[in-house]
């Protein structure tokens, strides 16, 4: 579902790209919530997606969706593209830089790749480590289905080695209104902006989630 | 960027008691790839606009002294309205090598880039030009928190040898900045609420007796008006106050 409300990612997401109209690419569209946030803002989106029942169900929301596995890098005929959206899909791959150097080749002159992945520096998985514990859970930074784990510099790195020029590299604080919905709205919204604020002044400890905007 | 020629490629030289380093340094610019030279004199005591001159160069004077930031404004103005495409602002104390311009603007001229920093910090080279240790510490420590602030990955904020695209001045409120020294740090900000794009390629840099220096206080005000750059950018974009400075064109 679209995380909507103040410094979730997927707002941060939509503020990186460039004004519409654009050529977009969702790469593990799910449901389709970004197709649908993306269509409402006067972009062209493809999507891709492995599952079968979400490409299903995400379909209405794209020009055209493909049903396919990103690893097998399939080939696209609406390339080139403008913006490659990679939002908490690199996490999920056996091979990372495999897919970012398919999205490089997938790119528009002057295009971009954003990327957003979780934060395996985040407070509480440093402090759980100290205290011995590593345990998947069914979501969140430690989920079962990921694969991969970035701080902010083997991120930086990893956007780097595949050819690409990392522009902005913002921490995102936790999804504190899936828990507390509270803090969505002022007054609790305070803590938000804490949350937000200490993501940004030092994103290796405290942000949540790394977003990304890389050039070529 | 005009399409049936080549780019128009215009160094700037904001340009302040630089008449013992001047024409060694005009002279290391190639002249090949850079179709112009213009030097804006901010009202020095020594012989800068007199070489200046008698060295060929555009010269613009300010008859009082505005600083290093009201200089460049000039300097931008200047090149922008001569149409230059590109702009690359050469300090004039030779303490960057303008040997290497082809190479600062490969990555606009490729379509990669809408500025391009030469950076002393990139391969950790600057101590071995001579930097001080404590200005190298204190460089460190303000970039680690720019970065932060502004979502960057830049090795250094305050490097004096940069090329611009028009497509970058036109978009920013360059004229809206600082007069002083802050003014490289805000153009960065801005650039990054336009949403340009901004690359760094290394550079080797010469401290030396007559290369210009800050002392000890005046980096002491530097690095405060830093801090307080970045707090308004923090409140800018947490919409707490807007900065009209700070919106893109």
């Amino acid at each position: 579902m679209f995380k909507d409300f103040p410094h979730s990612s997927h707002r941060r997401l939509l503020a990186l790209l460039p004004p519409p109209p654009g050529r977009v690419l969702d790469v593990g569209t799910a449901g389709g919530y970004m197709g649908v946030a993306l269509t409402a803002r006067g972009y062209t989106v493809v999507g891709i997606e492995a599952d079968s029942a979400a490409a299903r169900a995400a379909a209405p929301a794209y020009t055209a969706l493909y049903h396919a596995d990103v690893t097998t890098r399939p080939v696209l005929a609406q390339a080139p593209f403008d913006v490659v959206l990679l939002a908490d899909v690199l996490e999920h791959l056996p091979d990372p830089a495999a897919t970012l150097a398919w999205a490089v080749g997938l790119l528009a002159a002057g295009g971009r790749v954003l990327v957003s992945v979780p934060n395996v520096a985040f407070i509480s998985v440093r402090l759980g480590l100290l205290v011995g514990r590593f345990q998947y859970r069914p979501r969140g930074i430690l989920d079962r289905t990921h694969l991969r784990f970035y701080t902010r510099r083997s991120l930086v790195q990893e956007i780097r080695s595949a050819g690409l020029q990392p522009q902005r590299v913002l921490g995102v604080p936790p999804p504190l209104p899936l828990v507390f919905a509270a803090t969505a709205r002022w007054p609790g919204r305070v803590l938000l902006e804490a949350a937000a604020l200490a993501a940004r002044l030092w994103p290796q400890l405290f942000a949540y989630q790394f977003v990304v905007e890389a050039t070529r | 960027m005009r399409s049936s020629q080549r780019p128009k490629i215009t160094v700037v030289m904001p340009a302040y008691n630089a008449a013992r380093t001047l024409a060694a340094c005009v002279a290391d610019i190639p002249r090949s790839v850079v179709d112009e030279i213009i030097l804006v004199d901010d009202a020095s005591q020594d012989d800068t606009v007199a070489i200046a001159r008698e060295l060929g160069l555009e010269v613009i004077r300010h008859p009082v002294n505005r600083g290093y930031g009201g200089n460049q404004k000039t300097c931008y103005r200047q090149a922008l309205s001569r149409g230059a495409d590109i702009v690359v602002m050469v300090h004039p104390d030779h303490q960057y090598d303008p040997r290497i311009i082809p190479q600062l603007v490969a990555p606009i001229l490729d379509g990669r880039a809408d500025a391009v920093f030469g950076s002393r910090m990139l391969g950790g080279r600057a101590r071995e030009g001579g930097m001080p240790l404590w200005k190298y510490l204190a460089n460190i420590a303000l970039t680690r928190l720019e970065n932060s602030v502004m979502g960057l990955q830049l090795t250094e904020f305050h490097s004096g040898f940069r090329a611009y695209s028009r497509h970058f001045l036109d978009r920013v409120r360059f004229e809206a900045n600082s007069d002083a020294f802050v003014f490289d740090s805000e153009i960065i900000a801005q650039g990054v609420l336009a949403g340009l794009r901004m690359v760094e390629i290394p550079i080797a840099t010469r401290y030396f007796p007559e290369a210009s220096q800050i002392g000890v206080l005046a980096s002491l005000r530097y690095g405060l008006a830093i801090l307080g750059l970045l707090v308004h950018f923090l409140a800018h974009v947490g919409g707490l106050r807007r900065c009209p400075a700070l919106l893109p064109r």
